[in-house]
C-alpha cells in the first residue's frame, strides 16, 4: 500500500516535469520557427518611419551585382563615454539591419571593435575613418562603417554623426548606389565669379563652399571656363553660374548642349549678395533663356513678409529685430513638392532672389520649382547696395503677386543663334555642326539666386567641419536640393527621390532645449556679441599679417589700435562667457527642479489620490453594510 | 463563469489595496522608474523623443516589483487554508487561474499608468515621437504580461510567500538574460544564418528592444505569448496536481 502511494507520488512528479519540460521544449520551437520565418517582417512604429526604407532604396538594393559587405567600426567605450552617440549607434544598426533585410544573401554585415592601439584600430586609421578622442582623452574611438563588394571597390563613411540623422538613409543607399556604378557621372561646372572651390588668400586657405563640397563627393566635377564654344560630349550634366558679363561663346556651348539633349542647372541671380553686383545679366543669357520660353527680370528683387527671414541689427536706440524680406526661407507652401527631387524638401533659403518670366512654349514642358505666395513684392535692384536695413522696408513694394523664382524646363527648343559664331574662324573645324533645333528633350532648372549656395544660408557652421561631406550639419536643405536636383538632371530618379527624414534641429536633447529657452532673453545680445567678436577677431587677424610682413609701415597709432582691438575681444569673450555661465545656471535649475517635482512630488500626489480614492470608496462601503445591518435590525 | 471570475477577480484586486502593500509597491515604482530616468537614464542629455531614458529601466524594475505581487496570488491561499475553500466552489481551475493572473495583469498596468505624467511632462519640452512611445508602452504591457503570467505560476507551487518572491525573481532573471549571442561571431550577429536567426529568436531582451525601438513584429508578439499561456498552463496543472 504504501509503496503504490509512493510510486503514484512519483509518477505525478514525474508527469509534471515531463509537462513542463515539454511546454519548455514547444516554447523554443515556437519561437526559433517564429524567428526564423518571421523575424524579416516588422511594423516601422515611429512617426517619421524611421526603419521603413523608401522605394527608391529598394531598388539602388535591387541592383546590387557582387556581394555587398558593410563593416562597422564601433568602439564599444562609446557606450560609457558618449551614451547619446552610443544610442544612435544603436538606431544605425537597425536601419542596417533593414537593408540587410530587403537583400539577406546579397548584404553581410559585420560589426568591428576597435580597442585602443589594438589592430582594428589601426586598419580603421588606415581606411579613412575620422577618429574622436575619449572622454579621458586616452584613447580614440571610431563609429564609421566601409562598404565594399568583390570587385574590389570600397566606400568610406568616415564617421555617422546623431546631427545627420536625418540624411542616414540618403548617405547609405548613395554610399551603396556608387559601389553598384564606380564610374563617377562626369558633371562640368562654370563657376563665373564665385570663388566656390578652395583657393588662397593672402596667407589663408579659404575652404571650399559645402555644396561644392557636396558635389565633388558624389560626382566627378570638371572645371569648365567660362570661355569655352563647347560642352564637352562625356559631360552629363553642367551647373552654370554665369559672370557679370557672359561671353556670346558660353551661351553657344549651352545652347547646342542643350538642343543636343544636355541638361543645365543655370543659376543667375539679379543681386549676389556675396559680389554685390548682378550675376548673367547679359544680352547673351537672355537669348538663351528667350529660345527655351524663359526670361529673369533683373531689375528687381523679389521679397515677402510672411517667409522673410528675422535679423536682428543695432541702431542708436540699441538692437532691434526685423524682418528681411528679401531673405526667404521657403517652407513647403512655396516649393513644388510634386517634382520628384523636391520630395521631403522643406526649408530652402535664397537671398535676394529674382523673379522668373515664363513665355508659354508647345514644345516646352515648364514646372514651377520655387516660388512665392500672399505678401510678396519687389524692390529695385539699384536701390539694394545703398540702402540700409531700416529703409528696406519703406523701399518694398507688396503686390501680393506670385513670383517664380525657379522653373524646371524639359523638352525641345529652337536655337537661340543662327549660325556658329566661330563660323569662317577655322575653329568650327573641330566643333560639332551648328543645329538649328533640339534634336533630343534637353533639361534646364533655371533658379534666381546665387546666394542659396553660400555656407551662411544654409549650413550650421559651428558645428560643421570643413573636411568631408559627413561633416556638413544644415539648418537648410539648400545643398541636398542641389545634389538631387542634379541627380534628377543626370537621370539617377533613384537617388533624386531619396529625400531626408528630418532636419537635425529637432533633434536635441531636453537640457538643450531648456538651455535654448533660457537663453532666450539674452539672444539678442549674445548673439550680436558673438557677431562682434568674429569681426574683430577676423580684423585682428588680418593687422597680425600686416605686422608680420610688414607689409605698410607699422606706427604707434597702429599699436594702439591692435591692443584696443585685443581689449574688446578679451571684453566680448567674457561677456560672453558671463551669459553662457548664468544661462547654464538657470538651466539647471530648472533641470533641478524637473527632477524633483518627477521623482518624488508627481508619485506622493498619485498615491495620496489613489489613497483618498480607496479610503472614501471603503468608507461608503463601510456606511452601506452598517445602512444594511441597521435594516435588519429594525426588520 | 463569469461571475465566479468577476468574484475571484475583485477580491485579489481589492486585497492588494486592502493590506496596504499597493501603495507601497506603486510608490517604489514610481520612485524608482522616475529616478532611474532622471539619475542614470540620461534623461536631460539624450534624444528622448521616445522617453528611450524612461523604458530601457523597465524591465529591471518590473522585474523586481512584480514578483512582489504575484507572490501572494496563490501563496496566500495555501498559507490561510482558503485554497480548498475556493477549489471546491462551482468554479474551474482556469476560470480561478485567469482571475488571479488578470488581477495580478491589471495592478500591473495601474503601475504603468503612473508613468505617464511624465509623457506629458517631456511634451512640453521637446518633440514627442508618440507613435513609438505607444509601440513602448506595449512592450512595457507585453513584458507585465509574461512577468504576471510566470510570477502567478511560481506563486502556486509555493506556501511561503517569501520564496515565491525569491523563486519568481530568479527565474525571471533568468528569462530576462536568456542571452545567447555570446556564441555568435560578430559576422553572424547580423548575418542572416539560421543558427544566429535561432540564437535570437530566443532572447527576451532583443524581442523588448525591437518593440521599444518601434520595429514590432509578429516574432515579438508570438515570444511573449508563447511566454504567457504555458505559464498560465501550468499553473492550472500544478493545482490540479497539489490538489490531488
Amino acid at each position: 500500500m504504501f509503496n503504490t502511494t509512493k510510486h503514484k507520488k512519483a509518477l505525478k512528479n514525474y508527469s509534471l516535469t515531463l509537462f513542463i519540460f515539454v511546454l519548455f521544449a514547444s516554447f523554443i520551437c515556437i519561437n526559433i520557427s517564429g524567428g526564423l520565418m518571421l523575424s524579416r517582417w516588422k511594423t516601422d512604429l515611429t512617426s517619421d518611419s524611421r526603419y521603413t526604407l523608401s522605394k527608391n532604396s529598394e531598388q539602388i538594393i535591387s541592383e546590387i551585382k557582387s556581394p555587398l559587405y558593410i563593416r562597422i567600426y564601433l568602439s564599444s567605450t562609446i557606450s560609457k563615454d558618449y551614451p547619446a552617440l552610443y544610442q544612435y549607434s544603436q538606431n544605425v544598426l537597425r536601419r542596417l539591419e533593414s537593408y540587410k533585410n530587403i537583400s539577406p544573401e546579397k548584404i553581410t554585415i559585420e560589426i568591428r571593435d576597435p580597442e585602443p592601439y589594438s589592430t582594428t584600430a589601426e586598419e580603421a586609421q588606415k581606411l579613412g575613418l575620422k577618429s574622436f578622442l575619449s572622454r579621458d582623452g586616452q584613447s580614440e574611438l571610431f563609429f564609421g562603417a566601409i562598404l565594399g563588394n568583390d570587385n574590389g571597390d570600397t566606400h568610406v563613411i568616415e564617421q555617422f554623426s546623431p546631427v545627420r540623422a536625418g540624411y542616414l538613409e540618403s548617405d547609405i543607399s548613395r554610399a551603396i548606389n556608387k559601389l553598384n556604378n564606380p564610374l563617377r557621372t562626369k558633371i562640368g561646372i562654370i563657376t563665373g565669379d564665385l570663388p566656390v572651390s578652395a583657393h588662397r588668400y593672402g596667407e589663408g586657405v579659404q575652404n571650399e563652399w559645402g555644396f561644392f563640397r557636396l558635389l565633388s563627393h558624389e560626382y566627378n566635377l570638371v572645371k569648365l571656363s567660362p570661355l569655352t564654344a563647347e560642352i564637352p560630349y562625356d559631360i552629363e550634366a553642367v551647373i552654370v553660374i554665369p559672370s557679370q558679363k557672359t561671353s556670346f561663346l558660353l551661351a553657344y556651348a549651352l545652347d547646342q548642349y542643350l538642343l543636343r539633349g544636355g541638361r543645365v542647372l543655370l543659376l543667375v541671380d539679379p543681386y549676389s549678395e556675396e559680389k554685390r553686383l548682378s550675376l548673367g545679366a547679359s544680352n547673351n543669357i537672355d537669348k538663351l533663356l528667350k529660345s527655351w520660353g524663359a526670361s529673369v527680370n533683373f531689375s528687381n528683387v523679389i521679397g515677402n513678409i510672411n517667409i522673410g527671414e528675422k535679423r536682428i541689427t543695432q541702431n542708436r536706440g540699441g538692437e532691434i529685430s526685423y524682418t528681411n524680406p528679401l531673405w526667404l526661407n521657403l517652407t513647403p507652401k512655396n516649393i513644388n513638392t510634386s517634382i520628384s527631387f523636391n520630395k521631403n524638401i522643406s526649408t530652402i533659403n535664397l537671398r535676394s532672389a529674382g523673379n522668373i518670366l515664363l513665355n508659354k512654349q508647345e514644345r516646352i514642358k515648364a514646372t514651377p520649382v520655387f516660388y512665392t505666395t500672399q505678401n510678396s513684392g519687389t524692390i529695385e535692384t539699384a536701390d539694394l547696395g545703398l540702402i540700409d536695413e531700416n529703409e528696406l522696408m519703406q523701399k518694398f513694394q507688396k503686390d501680393n503677386k506670385t513670383y517664380n523664382l525657379s522653373i524646371l524646363l524639359e523638352g525641345k527648343a529652337d536655337s537661340a543663334f543662327t549660325q556658329n559664331p566661330l563660323q569662317n574662324t577655322g575653329l568650327e573645324q573641330d566643333m560639332l555642326p551648328f543645329l538649328p533645333t533640339s534634336i533630343k528633350d534637353g533639361k534646364l532648372l533655371l533658379i534666381a539666386d546665387t546666394d542659396f549656395l553660400t555656407d551662411t544660408a544654409w549650413i550650421n557652421e559651428d558645428i560643421s567641419g570643413s573636411g568631408n561631406t559627413y561633416d556638413i550639419v544644415s539648418y537648410a536643405q539648400n545643398g541636398e536640393f542641389v545634389l538631387r536636383a542634379l541627380d534628377y538632371l543626370t537621370d539617377a530618379v533613384n537617388l533624386s527621390s531619396i529625400g531626408s527624414k528630418q532636419l537635425n534641429t529637432d533633434n536635441l536633447s531636453v537640457s538643450q532645449k531648456i538651455y535654448q529657452k533660457k537663453l532666450q532673453p539674452y539672444k539678442a545680445e549674445y548673439e550680436q556679441n558673438k557677431k562682434h567678436l568674429a569681426e574683430k577677431e577676423e580684423l585682428n587677424k588680418v593687422w597680425n599679417e600686416i605686422v608680420q610682413n610688414n607689409e605698410t609701415a607699422v606706427n604707434m597709432s597702429m599699436l594702439k589700435k591692435i591692443e584696443q582691438n585685443k581689449q574688446e575681444i578679451n571684453n566680448l569673450k567674457e561677456n560672453l562667457k558671463k551669459t553662457e555661465y548664468h544661462v547654464r545656471k538657470e538651466t539647471l535649475q530648472t533641470i533641478d527642479i524637473i527632477t524633483w517635482i518627477n521623482v518624488f512630488i508627481i508619485p506622493i500626489t498619485l498615491l495620496l489620490f489613489l489613497w483618498i480614492y480607496n479610503f472614501l470608496r471603503t468608507k461608503r462601503k463601510q456606511n452601506k453594510v452598517r445602512e444594511f445591518i441597521n435594516e435588519y435590525k429594525i426588520s | 463563469m463569469l461571475q465566479n471570475f468577476k468574484t475571484i477577480f475583485y477580491k485579489d484586486f481589492a486585497a492588494f489595496f486592502r493590506s496596504g502593500n499597493a501603495y507601497i509597491i506603486l510608490g517604489i515604482y514610481a520612485i524608482l522608474s522616475f529616478a532611474s530616468a532622471f539619475y542614470f537614464g540620461g534623461y536631460f542629455i539624450l534624444d528622448n523623443s521616445s522617453l528611450i531614458s524612461f523604458f530601457h529601466f523597465q524591465p529591471d524594475i518590473l522585474m523586481i516589483l512584480l514578483p512582489a505581487v504575484t507572490m501572494r496570488s496563490w501563496a496566500d491561499e495555501y498559507r490561510l487554508g482558503t485554497i480548498e475553500y475556493l477549489l471546491t466552489q462551482p468554479v474551474s481551475y482556469g476560470t480561478a487561474v485567469c482571475a488571479k493572473y488578470c488581477a495580478t495583469f491589471l495592478f500591473g498596468m495601474l503601475t504603468l499608468t503612473l508613468s505617464l505624467p511624465l509623457w506629458i511632462i517631456s511634451s512640453f519640452f521637446i518633440e514627442l515621437d508618440n507613435i513609438n512611445i505607444l509601440s513602448s508602452y506595449i512592450g512595457c504591457i507585453l513584458i507585465t504580461g509574461c512577468f504576471c503570467a510566470l510570477g502567478c505560476a511560481i506563486s502556486a507551487f509555493n506556501k511561503n510567500t517569501v520564496i515565491a518572491y525569491i523563486i519568481t525573481i530568479f527565474v525571471l532573471w533568468g528569462v530576462y538574460s536568456l542571452n545567447l549571442d555570446f556564441l555568435l561571431t560578430s559576422t553572424q550577429q547580423f548575418s542572416d544564418e539560421v543558427f544566429a536567426k535561432v540564437i535570437r529568436s530566443l532572447n527576451f531582451s532583443k524581442h523588448y528592444q525591437d518593440v521599444v525601438s518601434g520595429q514590432i513584429g509578429l516574432d515579438n508578439i508570438i515570444y511573449f505569448f508563447s511566454l504567457i499561456f504555458p505559464a498560465l498552463w501550468i499553473n492550472i496543472v500544478v493545482l490540479e496536481y497539489k490538489k490531488k
